[in-house]
C-alpha cells in the first residue's frame, strides 16, 4: 500500500481483493484457498510473502502467473488487467512475468543443455540465432556462470548452480517482475545464501520487483523491503521488513516470528505460542480464522472478519486487538 | 560428547560413541568413500547437531550406526558402539531387538514412513507389543498415551485416523511418537524437521528435548539448519565429505568457529555479515590425512590442508 495511485510512481503490480475457491468433487464444498488478498508492489521493490503450508501463498503467485483463474479480485500489471484476459494475450503478458521454482532440478528440462535451456525463451519469441548466443552470453555473465556450464545437463551440475541456471531463463525476457517460489528452501545453507546475494544484486542491477514467497523468515529479513503475512487465506499484517521484526502488531506473526531459530545460542527466545491445529479451509470459522489459536482472543473476535487496518507508518494488521500483541525484543538477534 | 578424539578416557559409558568408522559404496565407477574414518562421543542426555551439506555423509552414518547401509554400500570399518556395545558386531537377530528399542530413527517424509492401510494408533500399538511386549489391549492404551504425550489434540479419536487424514506437522510427530514408544536409550534424528513450518518445527524440537531430559536419553540431531543446533544442541560436529573438521560443545563454537568451513557455513545465515565465498580454502577429499587437533577443552578442529 505504499506507491501513490496517481501514476507518478505505479506499482509494477496491484492485486485486489483475490479470492480463489477450489470446488471439490461430488460436493458444494469448496477449498477456500485465497479469501480477499490485496497488495501492490513498485517498481524496484521485492514483496515478501510469507506464511505456513496452507496460508495460499502458491495459489497467490499462481493466480499472477495466471497458472489459475481467480474467483474474484483484479490483478492489474503494468496499468493492464490481467485476470481473465484471453489465452493469447496473457502469453504476451507472461513474458514480463516469469517464475522461479523452488526444485531447481525439477525445473529444468532434463534433456537439455544449459545452453538450450536458457535460450529457450528467447526462441519462443523468435528472437535470431546470433543475438540469441549473444544474449545468453550476457545472461550467464548476469548469473555468475562459467561458460564452461553452457554444454552440461542439469544432472551434471550442483543444487546451486541450477538454480542459477533457472534464474538465467526467467530474466531472459527482461521480466518487469519475478515471483520467486521457494527459490531457495531446496538448497545448502552456502548455496542459499549465494542465490539470495545474486537476486539482491540482479535486482539493483535491472530493477526489477520480486513477490518472494517462502516460510523462511532468516532470509526474507535479508532480501525483502516489505512483508506480507499470510494466514488461510488472507494478509493479516502487512509492513516494512525491519518494523514487522522490530514489533508485531497482529499475534500470528508474533507467534512466527518467535518460532524463528537464530544461528546463536545466546539467543532465548520468548515464545509465543498458538494452541491447537489451523482450521480445515473447507469449513473456516465466522470471524477472525486465528480465533481459535489465539490467546488474544475475545469474544468480538469471532463476531466477523477483522479487516486491515492502519496502525503505523506504511503498516496494516487486521487484528482488533493489536495493540496488546507482546514485544519481545529479541535478545541477540541484532547481531544476526 | 567431551571431545571427538578417540584417547580421551571416559567417565561414564557413553551413549554412543563412534570409532574410525569408514562406510565405503562399492559402485561401478569406482569405490566411493561416504565416510572416511569417523570418530564422535555422545554422552546420556546431551544432543549432539550433525551439521553439513547434501552429500557430506550425514545419512550414511545415521544409516552406518543402525547398520542399515543399503548396497552396494558398507561398513569396512570401525565401531559404533551403544552404551558400551558394538553394533557392528551384533548379529541380525540381535540387531532386530536393539532397533527401535534401544536406538530408533526419526527420518523426514513422514507420509512415506507410516502404513497407510493402517490406523495410527494400530501402527503405534504394534510397535509396543513387538517392543514392550504389550497385550493387544494395554498397547492400544499405550499408543493413545504417547500420542498425547507428542502434543496430538484429541488423542482419542486421533489414534483412529489414517495417515492422510493428518498434517504433515501431526504426521511428523506420530513418526516421532513411534521412535518414543519404545522408550529408546538413543534417539537418531535425520532432518526430520526441516520439512515442518515453524511453528510447527519449534513444537516437535520442544517436544524432542523434553523427552531427552525426562528419560535422560540421548540423539544425535542430523540436521543443515544451525539455528536449530545452536537452540536445541549442546554439541556440535562439523562433518565435509565423509570426515570431522571440527567438533566442540555448542558455545564454544558459535562464539569462535576455527575451520574456515565452519566460518563459511555459519557466514551462510548470518546475512550482516559478508558471505566470505572467497576466502574458503579448497578442502582435499583426503581430509582425513589431516590432523584433528584439540584447541580448547572440547573444541577440535582439523588442520587446513
Amino acid at each position: 500500500m505504499s506507491a501513490d495511485p496517481s501514476g507518478a510512481s505505479a506499482p509494477v503490480i496491484r492485486v485486489e481483493g483475490l479470492v480463489k475457491h477450489f470446488p471439490i468433487a461430488h460436493s458444494r464444498a469448496f477449498v477456500a484457498a485465497v479469501n480477499g488478498v490485496s497488495f501492490e508492489i513498485a517498481r524496484g521493490e521485492t514483496l515478501g510473502l510469507v506464511g505456513e503450508s496452507g496460508s495460499g501463498k502458491t495459489t497467490v503467485a499462481r493466480c499472477i502467473m495466471n497458472l489459475e483463474s481467480s474467483t474474484a479480485g483484479k490483478i492489474v500489471f503494468e496499468g493492464r488487467e490481467i485476470s481473465g484476459v484471453p489465452a493469447k494475450e496473457a502469453r504476451l503478458l507472461r513474458r514480463q512475468v516469469q517464475l522461479v521454482f523452488q526444485e531447481p532440478f525439477d525445473s529444468l528440462n532434463p534433456r537439455m543443455p544449459v545452453r538450450s535451456i536458457v535460450a529457450e525463451p528467447l526462441q519462443v519469441r523468435k528472437v535470431e540465432k546470433q543475438e540469441r548466443r549473444r544474449r545468453v552470453g550476457e545472461l550467464l555473465d548476469l548469473v555468475h556462470l562459467p561458460a564452461s556450464v553452457l554444454d552440461l545437463y542439469p544432472h551434471e551440475i550442483s543444487g546451486g548452480l541450477q538454480q542459477r541456471v533457472g534464474i538465467a531463463r526467467a530474466i531472459a525476457t527482461n521480466p518487469s517482475l519475478l515471483v520467486l517460489d521457494e527459490p531457495t528452501s531446496a538448497l545448502d545453507p552456502r548455496a542459499r545464501r549465494q542465490i539470495i546475494d545474486l537476486l539482491v544484486e540482479l535486482q539493483a542491477e535491472l530493477g526489477m520487483s520480486y513477490l518472494f514467497i517462502t516460510h523462511d523468515l532468516n532470509t526474507l529479513r535479508h532480501i525483502s523491503h516489505r512483508i506480507a503475512v499470510m494466514y488461510l487465506g488472507l494478509i493479516v499484517e502487512e509492513g516494512p521488513t525491519a518494523a514487522i521484526f522490530e514489533e508485531q502488531r497482529h499475534p500470528y506473526t508474533r507467534a512466527l516470528l518467535s518460532s524463528v531459530l537464530y544461528p546463536n545460542p545466546e539467543t532465548r527466545r520468548a515464545r509465543f505460542e498458538l494452541r491447537g491445529e489451523i482450521p480445515s479451509p473447507i469449513d473456516l470459522p465466522l470471524g477472525c480464522y486465528l480465533a481459535s489459536r489465539c490467546p488474544l482472543v475475545m469474544d468480538e473476535c469471532r463476531a466477523a472478519i477483522p479487516p486491515l487496518v492502519t496502525v503505523g507508518d506504511g503498516r496494516t494488521s487486521a487484528c482488533i486487538r493489536h495493540e496488546l500483541v507482546p514485544t519481545a525484543a529479541e535478545a541477540g538477534t541484532a547481531s544476526v | 560428547m567431551s571431545a571427538s578424539v578417540p584417547e580421551v578416557a571416559a567417565a561414564t559409558t557413553a551413549a554412543l560413541e563412534v570409532r574410525e568408522l569408514h562406510t565405503y559404496f562399492f559402485t561401478a565407477a569406482g569405490v566411493i568413500k561416504a565416510l572416511n574414518g569417523v570418530s564422535l562421543r555422545l554422552d546420556p542426555g546431551r544432543m549432539l547437531g550433525l551439521v553439513g551439506e547434501s552429500g557430506a555423509g550425514k545419512t550414511t552414518l545415521a544409516h552406518s550406526i543402525m547398520r542399515v547401509v543399503p548396497p552396494p554400500g558398507r561398513v569396512v570399518k570401525g565401531e559404533t558402539k551403544l552404551y558400551g556395545r558394538d553394533l557392528q558386531q551384533l548379529r541380525e537377530s540381535e540387531l532386530r531387538q536393539v532397533r527401535g528399542k534401544e536406538i530408533a530413527m526419526i527420518v523426514p517424509n513422514p507420509r512415506a514412513e507410516l502404513n497407510p492401510l493402517l490406523t495410527i494408533g494400530e501402527q503405534l500399538a504394534n510397535v509396543a507389543r513387538a517392543h514392550l511386549r504389550l497385550e493387544k489391549r494395554a498397547a492400544r492404551e499405550r499408543a493413545v498415551e504417547i500420542l498425547s504425550h507428542v502434543k496430538i489434540p484429541d488423542p482419542k479419536r486421533r489414534a483412529n485416523a489414517y495417515p492422510h487424514e493428518l498434517s504433515g506437522g501431526m504426521a511428523q510427530r506420530v513418526v516421532i511418537a513411534m521412535a518414543m514408544i519404545g522408550e529408546p536409550k538413543m534417539t537418531i534424528s535425520d532432518d526430520a524437521t526441516s520439512g515442518l513450518d515453524v511453528t510447527v518445527q519449534a513444537q516437535v524440537l520442544d517436544l524432542t528435548l523434553s523427552l531427552l531430559h525426562e528419560r535422560g536419553s540421548a540423539s544425535l540431531m542430523i540436521t543443515r539448519d544451525l539455528g536449530i543446533v545452536a537452540n536445541y544442541c549442546d554439541h556440535v560436529a562439523v562433518l565435509y565429505r565423509g570426515c570431522l573438521l571440527e567438533a566442540a560443545d555448542v558455545r564454544s563454537f558459535f562464539a569462535d568457529p576455527q575451520h574456515p568451513y565452519s566460518v563459511e557455513l555459519l557466514s551462510a545465515f548470518s546475512y550482516g555479515r559478508p558471505s566470505g565465498a572467497a576466502v574458503i580454502p579448497t578442502i582435499p577429499y583426503d581430509a582425513e590425512e589431516l590432523e584433528l587437533r584439540e584447541v580448547a577443552p572440547g573444541h577440535s578442529v582439523r588442520d587446513v590442508g
